[in-house]
C-alpha cells in the first residue's frame, strides 16, 4: 500500500532514482570494469516504466521489485562489463537489491514526513498551478535527498517537471496511461539525461580528492621531482608557442617512441597526477556549464533523430582500381556486392559487344570480375590534430573532447576486426602516442591513454606524416592506411605532399578528414588524391566518429 | 509436343495475358526512386498503438494458442518494443525463441507483411543485408527499373519488425552494416541513401554453442537481453502434452499421460545433469513423443515404453552435448538416464 502511493506519486523519478543507485553501486564495486552507457540506462528507465504499465492494475511491492530487477538487468546486461562474465548477472542482482532497499527506505521516510504535511490532493493542485517548473520541485527534492552531492540546476529542472508529470499521471486510469506514455516517452527520455551529469560531477569530486592526497604522499620522491620539473617546463612554455608539448612527446621523453603500449600506459599512470594538477586531465577540468550543454546537445540530437544532419558530410573518393596492394586470384562472373572498380573492363566489353551483335540480352554472366586475394587485416595509422585550435568550443564542449570521443568510438569499432592501429598526435611537432597494436587485444590501454590527450600549440601535418611513415616502415602487412584528422592550416604544405608521395610509394593509402571552415581543403584534397583515399569534409566536429567509420567501411 | 500444336492465335493471347500479369507484378516491386523518397516512420508509435487497440489480454490470449508459459517474457518483449528498444532473445535451442518473435510480430501486425526475417549465417555479406544494384539490368533498362535494384532485408524492413534469427552468427562486417542502419536510420547502397526505420528482434544461442561471433559493443549496447530458460516442470508437462497431441490429431491417437510424465522427468534430469552442457530441446522432446506414437500407429499396436526410449534417443542425440568421448558413450549415458527417469516417473505416477 505504502509503495503504491509512492509509486503513483512519481513513478518515473522513483525508477530513475533506483537506477541511479544501481549506477552508484556499480561504480564503487571493484569487480565492475564499465558501469554501463547512458543509452542503456535511459532505455532501462523507459522500459521498466512501460513494463509496469503493461502489467496494468495494482502492482504490489514484491512484483515491483521483481520487474524492476529483471527488466533492468535485461537492459543493462550487454552494456555493463565485469571482470569475469560469469559473475555479471550476480553483480547486477546485488546492485539492484541494494538500490531497491535504499529507495524503499527513502520512500518510507518520505511518507513518514508526508504524514505531517497537508493532504496529497492539495499538494497536487499546488504543483499544477505553478507556472514555471522548479520552485516546489526543488524544495521537495531538497528534503528528499539532503545527502546528494553536486546537484546542478539542469538536474533540478528535470526533476521538477518529472514530478509534475508524475502527479498528473496519478489522475489517469491505467488504460489512458499507455497512450499518455507513448506520446510523452521521448520527453521523458530526454529528462533522464540530467542524472548522468550529477553522477559525473560526484565522481569527479571524489577522484579529485584522492589525487590531491596522492600527490602529497608521493611528492618527496626524487625521480618524481624530476618529472615535475620537466612537465612544468613543457607546459609553461606557453600554449600557442612552438615548444608546447603534446601528450605523445611527453610520454616519449620517458620511453622509446615504439615501446609497447603497456609500457607507455605505465608511464602515463605515473604522469597522471601531475597532468591533473596542471589542469590537463579531463576529470578535474570539467566545467559545469559545458557539461550541461553537452547533455542538452545529446538529447537534442536524440529527439531530433540523427538523420537530418547527414548532409553536413561531404565525401570525395580518389580511389583507383589499384586501391588494394594485392593480386588477382581468379576471374568470375559478377555477383551482388562486387565493387564496380573490380570489373574487368576489357573482357566485359568484349562479352557485351558480342551479345549485342547477336541481339541478345546482357546478363550478369557477361560481366567479369577480378577477384583479389583476401586482405585480412589493415594496419591503420591515425594522425590526430591536437593543436591549440582544438581547444575551441563547439556546442559548449572543447573540440578535442569530442575528437577523443570519436576516436574512442573508432577504437571500439575496430575491436571487432583484426586491424592494428597506431595513434600519432601532432601540434607543432608530432609524436607516436602508441605504435601499431592490435585493437582487439589492447583497446583498453588505448582508451585509457586516449582519455589523457590534451590540446595546444601549432599545426604541422608534414611531421605527422613523416612519423606515420616511420611507423608503417616496420609493418609487413599488405594493406596500410593513414587517416589524417585536422581542423586548420598546416605549415610546410610542400613537405606534406612530398611525404604523402613517399607513403604512397610504400604502399600505404591516405585519407584526410577536414573539420570546420578553417581547414586547408585544397591541400587535404590533393593529399588524398595522391594517397588514393577519401577526402571527407565535416563542418561539425560531432560528425567525426561517423566520418572515421565511413572511411574504414570504405576499406572493408 | 502438345504445347506446340496450338494455333498461333491462341498462343499469342496466352503470352499477352502472361505479359499483363508480369507487368502487374513488376509494378508491385519497389523502384529505386520510390525508395529514395521514403518518409520516416516511428515504429515504436505503431507498436504502442497496436498494443493499445488490441489490449494486453487479447495479445496474451492469442499468444497462448501457439506458445505456453511465456506470458511474462512476452510482456518484457512488448514493453521494450513499445519504447523502440531493440531486443535480443537468448536461450537454448528449441525453447521457442523464434516462434515467440514471429508470433508477437504477427499479432501486433503493424504492417503487411508483419515482419521480415533473416536467418543469419557466418558467411553473410553486408550487401546481402542491404541489397544491391544489378548492373546488367541497370545498363539495359535504366536504374529505375524495378528489377535494377534488389532490396535487402534492411531496406525491406522499413516500418516493420525485423527478426534476425541467430544474430550471434553474424560476422563483424555484416554487423557493421546493421549497426549503421540502426544508428543512422539510413541504408547506403552504392551511394544511394535509403531511409529505413525498423525495430529488431534478434534471437541468439548462449555463448557455449559453436560458430558464434561476439556482438560488437556498439551493437550490443543498443539491445536489451531477454532470456528464455527451460520452463518449470508443470509448464513443461503441459507444453509437451498439448504440442504432441496436436501433432497426433490427424492420426486419431493420444499420448498417454504416463509417457508425458516420463519425458518430463527425463528432460528435468538431463537439464540438471553436470555431465551435459547443452540439454535436449523441447522441440525434440515433443517430436520424440509424437514419433513414438506414430511408430506404434503404423504397426497398428499400442505404444510401449520401449518405443518411447528408441524415439527419444533418435530425436535427442544430435542436440545434446556434453563431456563424452564418443557418440556411443553419449548414447549409453542417455539410455542410462532414461531408465532412471522411468523409475522416478513410476514412483511419481503411483502417488
Amino acid at each position: 500500500m505504502m509503495l503504491n502511493e509512492a509509486n503513483r506519486l512519481d513513478p518515473i523519478s522513483l525508477i530513475s532514482d533506483i537506477l541511479k543507485l544501481v549506477y552508484e553501486y556499480l561504480q564503487t564495486d571493484t569487480r565492475v570494469i564499465r558501469p554501463g552507457s547512458i543509452r542503456s540506462y535511459e532505455a532501462a528507465v523507459a522500459d521498466i516504466f512501460f513494463r509496469l504499465l503493461l502489467e496494468g492494475g495494482e502492482v504490489d511491492e514484491e512484483k515491483f521489485r521483481e520487474i524492476v530487477t529483471r527488466v533492468g538487468i535485461q537492459n543493462l546486461l550487454l552494456s555493463v562489463e565485469t571482470q569475469s562474465p560469469e559473475e555479471k548477472r550476480l553483480v547486477l542482482e546485488e546492485a539492484f537489491e541494494y538500490a531497491l532497499n535504499r529507495a524503499m527506505k527513502r520512500i518510507e521516510q518520505k511518507i513518514k514526513e508526508g504524514l505531517g504535511e497537508p493532504e496529497n490532493g492539495e499538494k497536487r493542485k499546488g504543483e499544477k498551478k505553478r507556472g514555471a517548473p522548479g520552485a516546489e520541485g526543488e524544495e521537495r527534492e531538497g528534503e528528499q535527498r539532503g545527502q546528494g552531492q553536486g546537484q546542478g540546476s539542469a538536474r533540478r529542472r528535470g526533476k521538477g517537471s518529472s514530478l509534475k508529470e508524475g502527479s498528473e499521471m496519478s489522475d489517469l486510469t491505467s488504460d489512458e496511461l499507455v497512450d499518455f506514455a507513448g506520446s510523452k516517452m521521448l520527453q521523458e527520455l530526454s529528462k533522464q539525461g540530467s542524472y548522468q551529469y550529477s553522477r559525473r560531477s560526484a565522481s569527479a569530486q571524489m577522484t579529485g580528492e584522492i589525487i590531491e592526497r596522492e600527490v602529497e604522499e608521493v611528492a618527496e620522491n626524487d625521480e618524481v621531482e624530476q618529472m615535475i620539473s620537466t612537465i612544468y617546463e613543457a607546459f609553461y612554455g606557453g600554449i600557442g608557442a612552438a615548444n608546447f608539448m603534446n601528450l605523445a612527446q611527453l610520454i616519449n621523453m620517458f620511453v622509446k617512441y615504439d615501446a609497447n603500449i603497456i609500457k607507455k600506459v605505465q608511464v602515463l599512470k605515473k604522469l597522471e597526477k601531475y597532468l591533473r594538477s596542471y589542469g590537463f586531465a579531463s576529470s578535474t577540468y570539467t566545467k559545469v556549464s559545458s557539461q550541461e550543454r553537452r547533455i542538452f546537445e545529446e538529447f537534442r540530437r536524440k529527439t531530433k533523430g540523427q538523420s537530418s544532419d547527414m548532409s553536413q558530410i561531404k565525401i570525395m573518393k580518389f580511389v583507383g582500381s589499384d586501391r588494394y596492394p594485392t593480386y588477382v586470384v581468379n576471374m568470375r562472373e559478377y555477383k551482388f556486392g562486387d565493387s564496380y572498380s573490380n570489373i574487368d573492363m576489357y573482357k566485359t566489353a568484349i562479352n557485351i559487344s558480342r551479345k549485342s551483335l547477336m541481339g541478345k540480352m546482357i546478363t550478369t554472366k557477361d560481366i567479369i570480375v577480378k577477384e583479389y586475394a583476401n586482405v585480412k587485416s589493415i594496419d591503420l595509422v591515425l594522425c590526430l590534430d591536437v593543436s591549440g585550435s582544438m581547444r575551441e568550443l563547439s556546442w559548449g564542449t572543447q573540440k578535442i573532447d569530442i575528437a577523443k570521443d570519436a576516436v574512442s568510438k573508432y577504437v571500439q569499432f575496430l575491436m571487432t576486426t583484426n586491424d592494428r592501429l597506431s595513434l600519432i598526435l601532432f601540434n607543432f611537432r608530432a609524436d607516436v602516442l602508441w605504435t601499431l597494436h592490435q585493437v582487439k587485444r589492447y583497446w583498453k590501454y588505448m582508451l585509457y591513454m586516449l582519455s589523457y590527450v590534451y590540446a595546444g600549440g601549432g599545426t604541422n601535418l608534414a611531421h605527422a606524416l613523416e612519423r606515420a611513415r616511420e611507423v608503417l616502415s616496420k609493418s609487413r602487412s599488405t594493406a596500410k592506411h593513414v587517416v589524417c584528422v585536422t581542423d586548420g592550416r598546416t605549415v610546410n604544405a610542400q613537405l606534406c605532399i612530398r611525404e604523402v608521395t613517399r607513403l604512397r610509394r610504400q604502399g600505404a593509402t591516405i585519407s584526410t578528414i577536414a573539420i570546420g571552415e578553417n581547414s586547408d581543403d585544397d591541400l587535404l584534397m590533393k593529399l588524398s588524391r595522391i594517397g588514393g583515399g577519401l577526402f571527407i569534409k565535416i563542418i561539425n566536429i560531432h560528425d567525426l566518429s561517423r566520418a572515421l567509420i565511413i572511411d574504414k567501411l570504405h576499406f572493408l | 509436343m502438345v504445347g506446340f500444336r496450338k494455333t498461333s492465335d491462341q498462343s499469342r493471347t496466352q503470352t499477352q495475358a502472361r505479359d499483363n500479369i508480369s507487368d502487374k507484378l513488376l509494378e508491385n516491386l519497389p523502384r529505386l526512386s520510390d525508395l529514395l523518397r521514403r518518409e520516416p516512420i516511428q515504429v515504436e508509435k505503431l507498436i504502442a498503438e497496436a498494443i493499445r487497440t488490441k489490449g494486453i489480454k487479447n495479445i496474451l490470449a492469442e499468444l497462448d494458442k501457439v506458445l505456453r508459459g511465456l506470458g511474462d517474457v512476452a510482456l518484457d518483449l512488448l514493453s521494450s518494443l513499445a519504447i523502440g528498444r531493440h531486443v535480443l532473445i537468448m536461450g537454448p535451442v528449441g525453447v521457442g525463441k523464434t516462434t515467440l518473435a514471429e508470433t508477437i510480430a504477427e499479432i501486433l501486425a503493424i504492417s503487411d507483411p508483419p515482419y521480415i526475417e533473416v536467418a543469419c549465417h557466418s558467411h553473410m555479406t553486408a550487401t546481402e543485408l542491404t541489397g544491391d544494384i544489378d548492373i546488367a539490368v541497370a545498363l539495359q533498362a535504366g536504374l529505375d527499373h524495378p528489377l535494377a535494384f534488389i532490396p535487402g532485408p534492411l531496406v525491406m524492413a522499413h516500418g516493420k519488425i525485423l527478426i534476425l534469427d541467430e544474430i550471434n552468427r553474424l560476422n563483424p562486417y555484416s554487423q557493421a552494416a546493421l549497426l549503421q542502419a540502426l544508428q543512422e536510420h539510413y541504408v547506403f547502397i552504392r551511394g544511394f541513401r535509403i531511409r529505413s526505420d525498423f525495430i529488431v528482434i534478434a534471437t541468439s544461442n548462449p555463448a557455449e554453442y559453436s560458430g558464434v561471433y561476439e556482438l560488437s559493443e556498439a551493437l550490443a549496447d543498443r539491445m536489451k537481453v531477454i532470456e528464455i530458460n527451460y520452463p518449470d516442470r508443470e509448464v513443461l508437462r503441459s507444453i509437451l502434452e498439448w504440442k504432441s497431441n496436436s501433432l497426433l490429431e490427424h492420426l486419431g491417437t493420444k499420448v498417454p499421460d504416463f509417457m508425458v510424465e516420463v519425458v518430463t522427468t527425463y528432460i528435468m534430469l538431463l537439464v540438471q545433469d553436470a555431465n551435459i552442457e547443452v540439454g535436449p530441446s523441447i522441440r525434440s522432446a515433443i517430436y520424440a513423443l509424437a514419433n513414438a506414437m506414430s511408430r506404434a500407429w503404423i504397426e497398428g499396436r499400442e505404444a510401449s515404453i520401449n518405443d518411447l526410449k528408441v524415439s527419444l534417443i533418435e530425436n535427442m542425440v544430435s542436440t545434446v552435448r556434453g563431456n563424452f568421448s564418443s557418440e556411443q558413450e553419449k548414447k549409453d549415458y542417455l539410455l542410462k538416464k532414461f531408465d532412471e527417469a522411468l523409475l522416478i516417473a513410476k514412483k511419481m505416477y503411483r502417488k
